[in-house]
């Protein structure tokens, strides 16, 4: 499945490109946050939405390097739960996009079409918090 | 600048060539996607830094 592999690149690369844009964003937050709040409690609260996007940013990592395994299992003979593993990656960027958006952060095209070619492959529901 | 500007020319002609062969390398392999990804996130970074930050902020005696 050399097409799913090349998805999952360009999905990865997406990744990073987000990964960079969401690092500058929130150090920017993070300051503004501490100059406006007078609590731990109070900053937290006003960065929610990035560590919600950082903590989503972690899963979509995970679940790419699982995927790509998966991938490589199945082409090996084994079959390693990869239209498991893929839907995990198509739901963890699908949220990953949110997350970014709703901190004003948008998501690369190609991250995005890479996305509408893997959610056809993703038919099964991915176990977990997602 | 005569001589100076072939060397440039040959050395950009080089350049050129080296680009053109690991593009052709990198086409027929496909990239590791754990490679692309890195060790850490940027964003992970940032976040465990500011978060010291915040503690040593409003937790510090």
């Amino acid at each position: 499945m050399p097409k799913v592999q090349t998805a999952l690149v360009e999905v990865a690369h997406g990744a990073v490109v987000v990964d960079d844009r969401l690092a500058m964003g929130y150090e920017m937050a993070a300051a503004r946050s501490m100059e406006t709040s007078d609590s731990l409690v109070e900053y937290r609260a006003q960065m929610r939405l990035w560590d919600d996007a950082e903590a989503i940013l972690r899963t979509v990592r995970v679940a790419l390097v699982a995927a790509q395994e998966s991938m490589q299992a199945y082409e090996a003979g084994k079959d390693a739960g990869w239209e498991i593993a893929l839907a995990c990656v198509v739901s963890a960027s699908t949220a990953l996009a949110e997350a970014a958006s709703a901190v004003g952060i948008d998501t690369p095209p190609p991250l995005r079409k890479a996305l509408d070619f893997l959610g056809p492959f993703s038919k099964k529901v991915c176990h977990g918090s997602l | 600048m005569g001589p100076y500007k072939q060397v440039f020319d040959i050395l950009e002609v080089i350049g050129d060539i080296i680009y053109a062969i690991s593009k052709l390398v990198r086409s027929g392999k496909e990239e590791d996607v754990s490679q692309i990804l890195g060790k850490e996130a940027h964003t992970t970074l940032v976040k465990m830094r500011t978060d010291l930050e915040a503690l040593h902020r409003w937790k510090a005696p």
